[in-house]
């Protein structure tokens, strides 16, 4: 398992490298990469079937506890062969698809990254492994979404995915390690075994909450699901691999991984059977009015994940379903938007009324899109019927009516979107549709390979059956008895009702140009308007709008008030920020300053003289009325500071604030020819504001001075420095050793900063010359 | 700038130049000693640079120095930085200091540390900061 980790790994940060030299024979490498680790997968089916887990493990930080593990089981190894097979798919397709993309290698270096981090979510044992890897794959959707990044809508809707997951992401960081905390462990396999705590603790409960949100958030569910049909500005290819097959699926694994565990919370139930339907119902109403081909198939995703959250909440009888529907959807969800890919890679087009007749014009391609549409629509004898089937079943004999009728209603919309797939290929062909050159192999074995598992699965029911009591065992953490699957149940209520789910999914569909015009009015089946209109007014998107907005103008106020430009201000709030933390911590520190005060032990004429000099060349400074004046008066300054620290002992201090004098007055000279006439430009008031603040910071900075100096430091650091300053760092200036060993790491920072204070002044001339220019 | 008309301060610079440079590195070297060190060393070799940018031009001081400035920040900083991961190589805390006793003739031996090393970063950060902006607002 690590090992096909750290080889997709490896492909993702070699695929800038090697995707500029191979071109468009990356995408086979790519896929044959992936199709080996599904093929290892697959090999394991025997052993995890047979009850036999795979364990891996590397110490990673040790010290927090944290390991690299890895573990397969049944319900890993499900996602996992699901996200190795349909990712060499996919990786198939976009040699096709981006053909002579000029970012290709960036595009698969993030396509690569989030195959390695899903796989590693889905594979991780310790919690905040799998949460860094949760996390890692929003990022790469981020890239992903935003591809084309010169549309503002991709880089807005790439922004909207990643917050909104992220967010989640951090409530179920917290969920997490208060789980962890509550039954003593970091590792799922020890969490699931220990089963929940009766009766659960408020913390458990609280855990569960933003475990839920991470795991809505994640999956799309209400009223998170917005960011889905917006993620769709990513290229075809990720919209079937991330936002249909695999990464929205995360939070569904997460629910399903955790069931032991919280399974049985009371709370459990009707929040995720609320929630799930919910989504399912928003979804399949939603998704049919769609003109969009791929916000079509977007919201019927939307419907599908409530669907396998509601079979979830159902709690063990669900779980076969669930784990059959989790099968089906993703192949044929992958597989309708690899259609849906091709069908617009060859006409350009992606509006259901501008397409028809393609069964002629492209049989091939037709051909493919029907059978992706038999398992969706779910017609026997394929998966999706055989899944369908399932759920119908369990739906019929035990559900009560208040469930059942939401839950056929989603149904009947996710058949339909089914059933609208076929417009395309049958509806009376527009006049001047075109069809383009394509690379048939590559768009085309991805959704034929896809539909014909599908249609075989219904048939090679042993595997299946196999795998399925795998996860059944997984998620609800004890052997099951063995798993009944069968093609045909004869003439049964649930068939009954599936043949009236196709039929009026069917009628629906038949009339569907009626419908989507009162969709266009109600203003659903276009990207939320900046001013909404019609439905818009209630979308749930809006509170994200509204959220982000709100985030603006708080940092454009902050910035205004903070960041505004103004050098005199930011040295105002600085000064006057330094006096009031020096009051308050002098005056809760408890210092004094023994009075009287000790007489002056050395006064002589030099110092007396320097002194002076020191408080009327500030005063020249100030009131100076030409700048070569000023700055002549502050030279004085620092030279009669420097000979002041010459004759206190600190030849060094003195010896750089010369140089650093020197070279300030070379720097000014230089800068005079830039500055514009010396002119006064403060009002009275201001220069006695400042004034006031100056003296106050000088007070304030003497009296500081004066306390330091009457403190009895208990022990002494400059005599541990002098000590040492010989014996551990070979040298004998106390002052250098301190600066390059003793404190070294703050000079490096200091280095560091005067470096960025060079690129800054560097960089604000160079602008200036622009604009000059 | 165009370069001053004074043939004294040319004729000064041209003395004065070089030696404010063999001074620097004099101070570089000392200062583990004595007063001096990187910065002020760093500080002294950048006004030589300044003086030569007065007394003859900014392209004389830019060709004298052979790299641009702020290639000597990145180098600087770079080296210092470097001596901190030499001691987290070697298994000590980052930028221990790392002493070798190098015998020379007799019993004198010399004894070299990575802090000099390190004390260099410093005098190349100096330079090339201070340079940077110097050359940058005596450009015309």
């Amino acid at each position: 398992m690590g090992v096909s980790l750290a080889l997709l790994g490896l492909l993702a940060f070699a695929a800038p490298w090697l995707a500029a030299r191979l071109q468009q024979r990356f995408g086979y490498l790519a896929a044959l990469v992936s199709g080996g680790t599904f093929v290892w997968f697959a090999l394991q089916l025997p052993h995890v079937v047979g009850g036999a887990e795979r364990l891996e493990e590397l110490p990673w930080l040790p010290t927090l506890g944290t390991t690299l593990s890895l573990r397969l089981d049944g319900l890993s190894l499900t996602f996992a062969l699901l996200i190795t097979g349909i990712g060499a798919l996919v990786a198939l397709y976009v040699v096709g698809y981006l053909e002579n993309h000029p970012r290709l290698p960036r595009f698969w270096t993030s396509l690569l990254l989030f195959e390695t981090t899903m796989l590693g979510l889905v594979l991780a044992d310790d919690i905040v492994l799998l949460f860094v890897f949760w996390e890692l794959t929003s990022v790469s959707s981020f890239f992903l979404i935003g591809f084309a990044d010169e549309r503002p809508r991709a880089r807005a809707n790439a922004q909207q995915a990643l917050i909104v997951t992220v967010a989640g992401g951090l409530a179920l960081l917290v969920g997490l390690l208060l789980l962890a905390q509550q039954q003593g462990s970091f590792r799922l396999r020890e969490l699931v075994t220990m089963g929940s705590l009766q009766p659960p603790e408020t913390l458990i409960t609280v855990a569960f909450l933003l475990i839920l949100l991470g795991a809505a958030t994640k999956s799309a569910q209400f009223p998170f699901h917005f960011w889905l049909p917006n993620a769709m500005e990513a290229p075809t290819p990720v919209s079937a691999y991330l936002h249909s097959a695999t990464m929205v699926k995360a939070g569904i694994y997460l629910l399903a991984r955790l069931h032991p565990v919280l399974g049985s919370h009371p709370w459990w139930q009707p929040s995720l059977l609320t929630l799930g339907l919910l989504t399912a119902l928003t979804g399949a109403a939603l998704a049919i009015p769609q003109r969009d081909l791929k916000r079509l198939l977007a919201y019927s995703t939307v419907s599908a994940l409530g669907t396998l959250v509601f079979l979830l909440g159902l709690g063990d009888a669900g779980v076969k379903p669930f784990a059959l529907f989790l099968i089906a959807h993703a192949l044929y969800k992958g597989g309708a938007f690899l259609a849906a890919g091709a069908i617009e890679h060859v006409t350009e087009r992606r509006t259901l009324d501008a397409l028809g007749g393609l069964w002629r014009t492209a049989p091939v391609l037709a051909g493919a899109t029907g059978l992706v549409v038999l398992v969706a629509a779910g017609l026997p004898p394929t998966l999706g019927f055989v899944s369908k089937e399932a759920i119908l079943e369990l739906g019929v004999e035990t559900l009560s009516p208040l469930l059942l009728l939401p839950l056929l209603l989603a149904f009947v919309g996710q058949t339909t979107v089914a059933w609208l797939l076929l417009r395309p290929l049958l509806a009376r062909p527009p006049e001047s549709l075109h069809l383009h050159h394509a690379h048939w192999f590559s768009l085309l074995t991805g959704p034929m390979l896809l539909g014909l598992i599908a249609l075989g699965g219904g048939f090679a029911l042993d595997p299946l059956r196999s795998l399925i009591a795998a996860v059944i065992a997984s998620v609800q953490g004890a052997t099951p008895p063995p798993v009944k699957l069968t093609l045909w149940h004869g003439f049964t209520v649930a068939l009954g009702t599936s043949g009236f789910i196709l039929l009026s999914a069917g009628l629906i569909a038949a009339v569907w140009p009626r419908i989507a015009p009162v969709g266009d009015r109600l203003a659903i089946t276009e990207p939320l308007a900046e001013r909404p209109r019609g439905l818009g007014r209630l979308a749930p998107e809006r509170g994200y709008q509204s959220l982000m907005s709100m985030v603006l103008r708080f940092a454009d106020v902050q910035t205004r008030l903070l960041q505004n430009g103004y050098l005199r201000v930011y040295v105002t709030v600085i000064v006057a920020t330094a006096i009031l933390l020096i009051i308050v911590s002098v005056l809760r520190s408890g210092l004094t300053i023994p009075a009287p005060l000790p007489p002056l032990t050395i006064v002589d004429l030099l110092d007396a003289v320097l002194v002076l000099i020191i408080i009327v060349s500030s005063f020249v400074t100030v009131r100076a009325t030409e700048r070569l004046v000023a700055v002549a008066a502050l030279g004085a300054l620092g030279f009669s500071l420097a000979l002041l620290y010459a004759r206190y002992g600190a030849p060094d201090l003195a010896l750089t604030q010369v140089l650093v004098d020197t070279l300030t007055v070379v720097l000014l000279v230089f800068a005079f020819y830039r500055l514009p006439r010396y002119a006064q430009l403060s009002s009275t008031p201001a220069r006695i504001r400042d004034a006031v603040l100056a003296t106050a910071f000088g007070v304030v900075m003497g009296v500081f001075a004066l306390l330091v100096h009457f403190f009895r430091y208990p022990e002494r650091i400059s005599s541990y420095f002098a000590e040492q300053v010989y014996e551990a760092a070979h040298g004998r200036n106390v002052v250098n050793v301190i600066l390059v060993d003793f404190r070294a790491l703050d000079t490096l920072g200091e280095i560091t900063v005067l470096g960025l204070a060079a690129l800054g002044v560097a960089a604000l001339l160079a602008v200036g010359k622009g604009a000059r220019d | 700038m165009t370069a001053l008309p004074s043939l004294i301060l040319r004729t000064a610079v041209r003395w004065i130049s070089p030696l404010l440079l063999l001074f620097s590195l004099f101070l570089l070297l000392r200062g583990h000693y004595e007063p001096g060190g990187g910065f002020s060393g760093g500080l002294i070799a950048a006004t030589g640079f300044a003086l030569l940018t007065f007394g003859y031009s900014l392209n004389t001081a830019r060709r004298l120095l052979r790299v641009p400035p702020i290639t000597l920040v990145a180098v600087g900083i770079g080296l210092s930085l470097a001596t901190g991961i030499l001691a987290l190589i070697t298994g000590k805390p980052f930028l221990t200091g790392l002493w070798v006793k190098v015998p020379l003739a007799g019993t004198v031996t010399l004894e070299l540390g990575t802090p000099l090393l390190f004390d260099v970063g410093v005098y190349l950060t100096v330079i090339g900061a201070t340079l940077t902006m110097l050359f940058e607002f005596a450009e015309e």
